[in-house]
């Protein structure tokens, strides 16, 4: 059976058994912290590994995703062109010139029909599905509505054996609905920074990992303009 | 049991078949009921159609003007009589009644007639005061008739509309048939047909409608409609209405053989609803499918459903669509209701959208009778194994009413709305009643783009 990575030396050393395709992974983090880049690194690791990624762009245009790619010497065109690597347009509404657009972001219901629409294409593939970030899908919704999303898709997903990878963007949605969220993930990696003002440092620790044992260490990282995350090698704990 | 047809279109079937031979038919009315014209179509019919030749005996009007009329409806009734299988007197009733002057009997054998049509026999009461000398006189008038091996017409006017009363000849008479143009809201009259009573013989009680064309009377016998034999087809039961997302509420597509109402204001996107479930059918599924139109020509139509890229002219001449245009003032029920029918044999439809019912709410102001009616119209349809798109005004719920007596009638109800939610109008969908069908409830979002409808199912179910 095929396991998924992440792409990230030190974070998938924790993860003995790897991730199966069905799961969800939810990234939690501060502003600025990284995990557009962590989504990037699943992306290409993805693509590396034959898989077909889906990455849908709520947060800045699908542009900025793929120079950042590219920056990461992942050109995206081959991949495109092949189907390979999807983009959804989340953030321009009307004006977006991509293929994939969501026209209207108050709607849930409109966003689940798009990316049902976008997985019915890939169809018998493995596919790895990034939304990022899908808290600012769900600011101004209320709580019942948000939950009902969260149960309806991650069924689907689970069902249709998608590795999807939501980011949430610390402080956006109350804690009380992040709490209930991340009971329906079956992995949670929480990313913020920390240290003093002067100093700050980067952290993850993976929150979640169901039906694995897992440490619940925090782990420095780094974000390298040429590696791109590097986690601390050594497994000791900062706190 | 030996019955003969009587040829006009329709009649027949309300008494299985025909007319018991050497029965003699009473067809009483009010002026402008279309009795003579029943009874010439009866005798010309016998002529040309079954080779019964036949005499017409009238005490009012001269034959010239019996040529001219039928003429008018395509039956030439001086050539049949120059080819000797039509004679018609023109006579008076008192030497109809004279037992010396054998008239009829002498004309009868001149052509071997076996109908005959007398035009009226409301004269006799002009000439004999004495109502049992009357009565006497009618009925050995009849027994002639049937001594003759005729089987008769016999016209009777009626004075008054509406009120019944039982006049003798009736009792005489083997078959009462009732003529009437009534009037009926908005600016409407229509003819009727009732009968009343048939000796021997079975017949469809109730009123028919009838119409009289350019070729004769057309009866629209609607309990007749219901006899139609089908199978709903057991495999593949569900039809995909081509809608993106309301064959995932209707958990795989609308029942076949099913008519169901697509209720709502003006503008929640009624039409383009039916159009994109015909223009997908034909083009995605292969099936062809009728709309009838009270309200829009089909010019229209087309311009409408090329803004969605739908060309319906063209779906038009490759056969899979027929859009039928009936101006709501020209409208009658019946005759809708069984011509659709009809058309739907005839074209193979499996998909058929009227829009709208408004044609028919606004014809019968009697519910009950709106209720018959609404229940001929589905069940015919849903025998012919089409699934109908029912366009239907916003119905209250639980109001009662018309819309709600319609609504218990068919097989689903599916709610078109237009909300205002956090200061933007939104359009939305429910499926109010599905019989039959596990379908998700609630309010959906519904929008109409350039691809036409697309329904987002509520997350959550």
């Amino acid at each position: 059976m095929h396991r998924a990575y992440f792409g990230v030396e030190g974070l998938d050393r924790m993860l003995d058994q790897g991730l199966s395709y069905g799961s969800q992974i939810m990234i939690e983090g501060d502003s600025g912290v990284g995990k557009t880049v962590l989504a990037g690194e699943f992306i290409k690791e993805g693509l590396r590994c034959g898989d077909t990624c889906i990455y849908v762009a709520c947060d800045e245009p699908p542009t900025a995703m793929r120079e950042h790619l590219l920056s990461f010497e992942v050109g995206t065109p081959a991949y495109e062109e092949t189907g390979r690597l999807i983009f959804i347009d989340a953030y321009e509404e009307d004006e977006s010139t991509e293929k994939y657009a969501l026209a209207d972001l108050h709607n849930l219901e409109k966003y689940f029909a798009l990316e049902a629409e976008v997985l019915r294409g890939c169809e018998g593939r493995k596919v790895r599905l990034v939304v990022d970030s899908l808290s600012t899908l769900l600011t101004n919704l209320d709580i019942s509505n948000i939950l009902n999303f969260h149960r309806t898709r991650i069924k689907q997903l689970r069902k249709k054996e998608i590795l999807a990878m939501d980011v949430f963007v610390s402080g956006v949605l109350e804690p009380k609905l992040i709490t209930i969220t991340g009971h329906l993930y079956n992995f949670i990696l929480k990313m913020n920074f920390s240290g003093s003002q002067n100093n700050p440092v980067r952290l993850m620790r993976i929150g979640k990992v169901k039906s694995q044992q897992f440490m619940s260490s925090s782990h420095l990282f780094t974000i390298s303009p040429v590696y791109g995350i590097l986690v601390s090698a050594h497994t000791g704990v900062y706190e | 049991m030996n019955k003969i047809p009587t040829g006009i279109n329709g009649f027949d079937k309300l008494v299985y078949g025909g007319i018991v031979p050497g029965n003699s038919v009473l067809v009483e009315g009010v002026p402008g009921a279309g009795k003579t014209t029943f009874g010439i179509e009866f005798v010309y019919r016998g002529i040309t159609e079954f080779d019964e030749p036949g005499v017409i005996v009238t005490c009012e009007e001269l034959p010239e003007s019996i040529y001219r009329d039928a003429l008018n409806l395509g039956w030439d009734l001086r050539a049949l009589e120059e080819a000797n299988k039509l004679r018609i007197l023109c006579t008076s009733p008192e030497v109809l009644q004279d037992a010396e002057v054998n008239l009829i009997e002498e004309v009868v054998r001149e052509v071997g007639a076996k109908r005959i049509l007398v035009d009226s026999i409301s004269h006799f009461r002009n000439v004999l005061n004495d109502p049992l000398s009357l009565r006497r006189t009618v009925y050995s008038f009849c027994n002639g008739l049937r001594r003759l091996g005729l089987t008769s017409f016999l016209v009777k006017e009626r004075e008054s509309e509406g009120q019944r009363e039982y006049a003798f000849e009736e009792y005489v008479v083997d078959t009462v048939i009732r003529l009437e143009n009534k009037e009926r809201p908005g600016l409407h009259r229509h003819r009727v047909l009732e009968i009343c009573k048939t000796r021997g013989q079975e017949h469809i009680p109730g009123q028919h409608t009838f119409r009289i064309t350019d070729t004769g009377i057309k009866v629209f016998a609607l309990r007749g409609t219901t006899d139609v034999n089908s199978k709903a087809e057991e495999e593949n039961n569900l039809l995909l209405t081509g809608v993106p997302g309301l064959d995932d509420l209707l958990r795989g597509g609308l029942p076949r053989g099913a008519s169901i109402a697509i209720a709502g204001d003006s503008g929640t996107g009624k039409t383009v609803l039916g159009l994109q479930y015909l223009t997908k059918g034909a083009l995605d599924y292969g099936e062809k499918g009728i709309l009838l139109s009270f309200e829009e020509t089909p010019s229209q139509l087309f311009t409408n459903a090329r803004r969605f890229n739908w060309d319906l002219r063209n779906l038009q001449e490759q056969d899979l669509l027929k859009v039928i245009y009936t101006p709501l003032s020209e409208m009658e029920i019946d005759e809708t209701i069984i011509g659709l029918g009809e058309q739907v044999q005839k074209f193979g439809a499996r998909r058929l959208v009227l829009d709208s019912i408004y044609a028919f709410l606004s014809r019968i102001d009697n519910i009950a009778i709106l209720h018959e009616k609404f229940y001929y119209l589905v069940a015919y349809l849903n025998k012919l194994n089409c699934t109908t798109l029912l366009i239907s005004p916003a119905c209250e719920v639980g109001s009662g009413g018309k819309l709600e007596l319609i609504h218990s009638v068919i097989q689903g109800t599916i709610l078109l709305k237009s909300i205002m939610l956090q200061n933007r109008r939104v359009r939305q969908l429910e499926l109010y009643k599905m019989r039959g069908v596990n379908h998700a409830m609630g309010n959906h979002l519904l929008e109409i783009n350039a691809l036409g409808i697309q329904v987002f199912p509520r997350l959550g179910g």
